[in-house]
């Protein structure tokens, strides 16, 4: 006897139609028959003209697809399968818009070189895939069809997730990423130990504000692999903003030589172009010219670079690419690669005149107690410093190039505290999140220092 | 269990024949307790509910006391001390939650979809048919009323401190994305095997 059975859901139709097993007719109350062996099953859309059909292998394969891209679709982490039956196929794959989900129907017909015949490609919307998925769930849950078939969910692991990508892709992000795996871990080392709070029946909104920063507990996804990195610098948005630009450009620039040690051992100039993110961190670098892949070692760049995570990918951080050069003087120039378009401005400024003149007397008396030179600087250092309310200097810029050269000579690079205005890669931005009040600074000769308006 | 099923006289019937409906999710293997990006993910879908719906915690707490939950979410308190599990809340109380915690939000989540499924469906479909125009989401009220009150509910609640956190709340498109997201998440839980489907979706890359 012949048994049809239909999951109808609003975009999708599965139909099956089997037979029973007479063997196995067990308990005659049962108004259903058992749906145990399938001769055809058809699987249609709405909007769709052309259905996919075939036999058991057929719908093994689809229902194994569709339940463990299911998963995909809600944790965002790959589910891979493994395909039985390559000739007889379906498998889902994520479209470049969270609203499109590819799905291949390999397929041999009758006369078809199993070679020659090319998947065939339907895009499904989440409604239309989500409409895929209850029928299958039905089916499933349907204990007079195909009882063989049923729900059956595990989560992804990580070492699987790993696993899946060959062994000599594997190595490339690992060796490359010693690097940035020491600065993890000696981050993690000076980590304070997590307090163990004692119950409390209900904390304030607040309460917690002040607890440090625990972004770094958290378990954190995997670093991806070189293609990976290759998509998500090729298909990430770009920083445009000027302000942005310049606020990243300031901050890689420092970032980089606080980081440089050894500068006597440069010959010539080293040029690379580099990507970073709007957190100041620095994802890739290539070296550029004629600077050569070995001489990276001469630079803190390596040790600086920090492969994004899946996650990242997932967010799709918008990136920024500068030239950068270390000089064989020890000095560094940086410029946007793509030049920069309109003004950059400095953020929010503090504009209240009487709050400006309480903080322009809090600066002048802060620097000169940290300013106590012990040889008489060669020329006046003029910079500007953006201040916050609170009096803690975040961001501050030298205005000549004798300044640039002895900004060490000045206490602006230990009173800095972007921190203080939430610039920061914990902050996620190297853009001030607070208002800052501006002023022009110059260090003078003879050890006075002038304070105005910026 | 089946001793506290015979025992139908007893008029209080054990805590744990209370929780046989936390059995509807299986426990998973090595899993003691939540890490805080399974928190982060039951209090993002719990939030798309809430601008789904006005007066969304009371249904939420309704459905606890239908799910027969009610010793693990008794009150309004209780759920939003869960909830503060979440790492990205200004408010995070650094408590982890145990599997049943997490299973009986989770299971609230998936009913409370579950009731509202027509109007999923329905968003869902708009925001498809406004991109097929080429139009701005903003056109479609009641799609427009959702993304708003996301946007509000994500500012007013999350910490910007976060770098995930910032990089949400720096554009209204990057939080529209979110709750878009979280929007077809909540569809895949009204199905008949949404809620499995969504629990164990929250270990992908967890479990060893």
């Amino acid at each position: 006897m012949t048994i049809k059975r239909q999951y109808n859901l609003p975009n999708c139709r599965l139909v099956l139609e089997g037979l029973d097993n007479e063997n196995l007719e067990g308990n005659p109350s049962d108004r259903r028959p058992l749906l145990s062996i399938l001769v055809h099953a058809e699987c249609s859309f709405t909007g769709i003209e052309q259905p996919l059909s075939g036999g058991k292998d057929f719908l093994y394969s689809l229902v194994k697809a569709v339940s463990a891209y299911a998963q995909e679709f809600l944790s965002g982490i790959r589910h891979p399968v493994e395909l039985e039956h390559p000739n007889e196929s379906v498998r889902l794959l994520k479209g470049n818009n969270p609203d499109i989900h590819h799905l291949l129907w390999q397929h041999k017909s009758e006369g078809d070189d199993a070679e020659e015949s090319k998947p065939l490609h339907f895009d499904l919307n989440t409604i239309q895939l989500f409409d895929l998925v209850e029928a299958v769930d039905q089916l499933f849950a349907d204990t007079r069809t195909l009882p063989d078939l049923s729900l059956h969910l595990i989560p992804v692991s990580r070492r699987h997730r790993k696993a899946d990508i060959p062994l000599t892709k594997r190595a490339t992000p690992m060796i490359t990423g010693i690097g940035s795996l020491a600065i993890a871990a000696s981050l993690l080392f000076i980590l304070p130990i997590p307090k163990v709070k004692d119950p409390e029946v209900i904390q304030g909104e607040t309460s917690s504000e002040n607890a440090p920063e625990e972004s770094q507990s958290e378990p954190s996804a995997p670093p991806i692999s070189p293609e990976d990195l290759q998509a998500l610098l090729t298909d990430a948005p770009k920083i445009e903003e000027p302000t942005e630009i310049s606020f990243l450009q300031r901050y890689l620039r420092r970032e980089i030589e606080n980081a440089w040690d050894n500068r006597e051992a440069i010959q010539q100039n080293l040029t690379y172009q580099i990507t970073a993110t709007l957190d100041g961190s620095i994802i890739d670098y290539e070296p550029t010219g004629e600077t050569t892949e070995a001489e990276t070692e001469l630079t803190p760049l390596a040790k600086l670079r920090f492969l994004p995570t899946e996650d990242d990918i997932a967010q799709k951080e918008a990136i920024a690419e500068f030239e950068f050069t270390f000089t064989r003087n020890g000095t560094t120039i940086i410029s946007p690669l793509a030049g920069r378009k309109g003004n950059a401005t400095l953020g929010e400024r503090i504009e209240d005149p009487e709050i400006l003149r309480n903080l322009r007397e809090a600066m002048r008396e802060k620097l000169q107690t940290a300013w106590t030179p012990e040889t008489p600087v060669v020329a006046d250092l003029p910079f500007r410093i953006g201040v916050t309310e609170t009096g803690e200097i975040a961001d501050y810029e030298y205005l000549d190039g004798n300044a640039y050269l002895l900004q060490q000579e000045t206490p602006l690079p230990k009173l800095l505290n972007p921190q203080a205005a939430g610039i920061g890669e914990k902050n996620g931005t190297v853009v001030p999140q607070k208002a800052l009040a501006q002023f022009r600074v110059v260090f003078l000769k003879n050890g006075a220092i002038e304070l105005g308006t910026y | 269990m089946s001793q506290a099923a015979s025992v139908k006289s007893e008029s209080n019937p054990s805590k744990r024949s209370k929780l046989l409906v936390l059995d509807n999710l299986p426990n998973l293997p090595g899993v003691q307790e939540c890490s805080p990006r399974v928190q982060q993910k039951i209090d993002l879908i719990l939030l798309a509910l809430e601008a789904l719906e006005l007066g969304s915690s009371e249904h939420m707490l309704a459905t606890a006391q239908e799910l027969e939950l009610q010793s693990i979410i008794d009150n309004r308190v209780t759920l939003w001390r869960l909830r503060c599990s979440n790492p990205w809340r200004r408010s995070h109380s650094r408590d982890s939650l145990t599997v049943n915690q997490a299973k009986a939000l989770t299971m609230i989540a998936s009913f409370r979809a579950r009731k509202l499924t027509v109007l999923i469906r329905q968003l869902l479909v708009a925001r498809q048919q406004i991109q097929q125009k080429g139009l701005p989401l903003e056109q479609h009220f009641r799609l427009s009323e959702y993304l708003e009150r996301f946007r509000a509910h994500f500012r007013g609640r999350m910490n910007s401190k976060r770098a995930k956190v910032a990089f949400y709340l720096s554009s209204d498109e990057r939080l529209n994305d979110l709750a878009m997201s979280l929007l077809g998440q909540l569809l895949f839980c009204t199905g008949t095997a949404g809620m499995q489907r969504f629990w164990v979706s929250l270990f992908d890359g967890e479990v060893l």
